[in-house]
């Protein structure tokens, strides 16, 4: 072992994991600043950017300032012991961490005028910076993306509960798209950790895709979050954002989408729209709104260069 | 019919094309009650958003307390205190008359300016002279030999440099002041703390007109050598030149470019183009610091001064990677002079057609803040500054680096939510 660090933040998933002492555990993705740790079957992120998780143990920003890829390698054994865990050539510490332990997010029971302001706020904001990009959004321009809108979104906010329902119609956005996690997984992630959330008054069922379809249709590590997203289990800035609609609470919910914007190229703003498009929806379905086909509007209308008329006859442009 | 997004692209394109374009010449020197057109008597122009007496710090009252006795509206301090507590000294912002000053930035009627003409767009844009180093009016210290060089540069320096410059006019039509910045950035200096290469490109021009201005060789000599001892001496210039660039790109509807960044010594303050003269503001940040013997970051007052138009423009502390020799000056290492000009390029809507760093294999300076950039990312305006103390009258404690707040660029994000439809 040639490097040691003391972690600052353990989360609540990660003790119960490291408690049972996987045999199998190894590493399955390495960047300069996270790991990313399969230990049996969960994960185990490990990461010095202070973003925590009830799955994520967080080292100190300045402590070790070399990039784990310099000396940890994809297949490295993970050891576990009591009060640490060994990665390839590191040691961490576990004694003095911080237990990351967040509140249950209350469900969501209305969707008051405050909760549309906060909506149309969000998705003006969320739009405004996928603009900053001059060329195609990766989600956006997808043909798929728009077949998803078409099949799922639409429809439900309709009062079509089936759409959702069926959970083949989400293999359609798994593992769409470039990056680490693809878009399609961010979307879908946003969309379904919101329709969760929601109180039992919506009658709205909860959506789980089973392991096989999350696994045989995307990479391991975005397989991992949505599964976790969908038992509740969200990292720091995805929580606040929730929370933030749970509680309405306009000022958190406007820094929770600019924390998450700066994830990834356009990672965290995916993860928003999926949000979004589920807040939209949910309000259409309850007080028949229209502001699904105004989302769609924005959105599709922006950057394939078509009105959601053409998409779907009647619809007007907001 | 065009989406936003095409709208905000062109409408910033169009901007940042304007704030490159510009061709900002100093064209005259001249009295600000006469060159500044809604300039009149017991106004007092300020750096940065507006403010009030009460909230006023240390540096910016002692630079209103001195502004009024060089202008002998008052005898003594207290009474100059008195006049603008009354009301009867107004206060307003310099940008909203097109002109800047560096630190506390006062204007006052009777102070010699310089006048900048965009040739390309015909604004006109003005500074006030620079007084050097340590104990000046700009800094917040207004003893009698802060006054007295005041009236010096006024009733000596101006006159000079007024005679000069008609005669450059009359012989080429002006200074070109961006051929000035683009030559200095090559030459070493970034044109917000560092104008050693500037003002030595400036005197070549300027001084065979002045030697052949009329005045005395005494006279000349002195004005020549004030001038030459001062780095800075191109600072107030250069603003007004980046102010000029920056009002070329203003008030372009759609845009998210910034159009003024702006500290008065208690709030930092921003514009953007496509939302007009509206102020969005946040607390002021300490500079982290290189101090002058016998002072530490606790005497320092929170960051101050109009020169961060240097930055809006696309120069100054975004170009800090063209002149490693800043860094003992303001603080940091080479490494973190590039890494600062680096950083800037992914808040920033082009690379400068005409200002090239030639470390960076002459690449184009990062030109045009994009609040949505700031707000993807994160990453904030970074500029150099002098600093002041936080008591008026003490004056410059040392140079340094400072952010500009988050908080700026994201009220002036919602302002635009609000404003435009998307």
């Amino acid at each position: 072992m040639r490097y040691r660090v003391e972690a600052s933040t353990i989360g609540r998933k990660c003790e119960e994991v490291l408690e049972r002492g996987e045999r199998y555990s190894r590493v399955r993705h390495v960047f300069a600043n996270t790991l990313y740790l399969q230990v049996g079957r969960d994960m185990v992120i490990v990461n010095r950017k202070n973003n925590r998780s009830p799955n994520t143990i967080t080292i100190p920003q300045d402590s070790l300032n070399i990039p784990f890829y310099s000396y940890i390698r994809i297949g490295d054994n993970v050891e576990i012991g009591r009060q640490y865990i060994r990665v390839g050539e590191l040691e961490i510490g576990l004694e003095n961490a911080e237990g990351y332990f967040p509140e249950k997010i209350d469900r969501i029971r209305e969707l008051d005028e405050l909760c549309e302001r906060m909506y149309l706020k969000g998705l003006k904001t969320i739009l405004l910076l996928y603009y900053i990009s001059t060329e195609n959004i990766p989600i956006l321009g997808l043909s798929r993306f728009k077949e998803f809108l078409n099949k799922v979104v639409y429809p439900f906010s309709k009062g079509d509960l089936e759409a959702i329902k069926k959970t083949e119609n989400y293999k359609m956005l798994l593992g769409l798209g470039q990056g680490f996690t693809p878009s399609g997984d961010d979307y879908l992630l946003g969309f379904i950790s919101f329709l969760n959330l929601l109180d039992d008054r919506f009658q709205i069922p909860r959506v789980i895709l089973e392991d096989e379809i999350l696994f045989s249709n995307t990479n391991w590590v975005s397989a991992m979050f949505l599964k976790y997203a969908q038992n509740g289990l969200y990292d720091e800035d995805v929580y606040q954002l929730l929370s933030s609609i749970s509680l309405k609470n306009e000022t958190s919910f406007m820094d929770s989408i600019l924390h998450l914007a700066r994830r990834g190229h356009t990672s965290g703003l995916d993860i928003t729209l999926g949000v979004l498009t589920g807040f939209a929806s949910v309000i259409d379905r309850v007080k028949s709104r229209n502001l699904t086909e105004r989302l769609i509007n924005c959105t599709l209308g922006s950057f394939l260069g078509e009105h959601v008329e053409n998409i779907y006859p009647g619809c007007q442009r907001s | 019919m065009s989406s936003v997004k095409d709208e905000i692209e062109k409408a910033n394109k169009e901007a940042v094309e304007r704030m490159m374009d510009s061709e900002p010449v100093w064209v005259d020197v001249g009295i600000a009650r006469e060159k500044l057109p809604e300039m009149k008597d017991y106004l007092l122009l300020h750096a940065g958003p507006p403010i009030t007496w009460e909230k006023a710090s240390g540096p910016m009252r002692g630079a209103i307390l001195g502004a009024i006795l060089y202008e002998e509206w008052a005898d003594t301090p207290e009474e100059a205190e008195k006049l603008v507590t009354s009301g009867q000294v107004v206060l307003e912002p310099t940008h909203i008359h097109n002109a800047v000053g560096p630190m506390a930035g006062i204007i006052s009627p009777r102070m010699p300016v310089y006048e900048v003409y965009d040739k390309k767009y015909g604004n006109k844009t003005y500074s006030n002279f620079n007084e050097g180093i340590g104990k000046v009016l700009r800094y917040g210290a207004y003893s009698k030999e802060v006054i007295d060089r005041l009236r010096w540069i006024e009733s000596t320096v101006a006159p000079i440099l007024q005679a000069t410059i008609r005669e450059i006019v009359k012989d080429r039509g002006g200074i070109s002041l961006k051929s000035i910045i683009a030559q200095a950035l090559q030459m070493g200096d970034d044109c917000h703390n560092r104008y050693n290469a500037a003002t030595s490109l400036l005197l070549k021009e300027v001084t065979p007109y002045m030697i052949d201005s009329g005045f005395d060789k005494q006279t000349i000599r002195e004005v020549y050598s004030f001038l030459a001892g001062n780095n800075f001496t191109t600072l107030n210039l250069g603003m007004a030149a980046a102010k000029a660039m920056t009002l070329a790109a203003h008030k372009i509807k759609y845009s998210t470019i910034v159009t003024v960044m702006s500290r008065n010594g208690t709030e930092t303050g921003i514009w953007v183009s496509g939302l007009g003269n509206r102020w969005f503001t946040a607390a002021a940040p300490i500079p982290k610091g290189v101090w002058f013997p016998g002072f530490s970051e606790s005497d320092a007052n929170p960051d101050l001064g109009d020169s961060s138009i240097t930055e809006t423009a696309g120069f100054g502390g975004f170009a800090m990677a063209a002149a490693p020799a800043i860094v003992s000056w303001v603080g940091g290492t080479v490494q973190t002079a590039i890494e600062i000009t680096n950083k800037m390029y992914e808040i920033t809507y082009a690379k400068h057609r005409y200002f090239q760093i030639p470390y960076l294999n002459f690449q184009g300076t990062p030109t045009g803040v994009d609040i949505r950039k700031v707000l993807k990312t994160g990453i904030v305006p970074t500029i150099n500054t002098g600093i002041a103390h936080k008591e008026a009258g003490i004056g410059q404690i040392g140079a340094g680096i400072v952010s500009f707040p988050f908080e700026v660029f994201k009220k002036a994000f919602e302002a635009f939510i609000q404003e435009y439809e998307i």
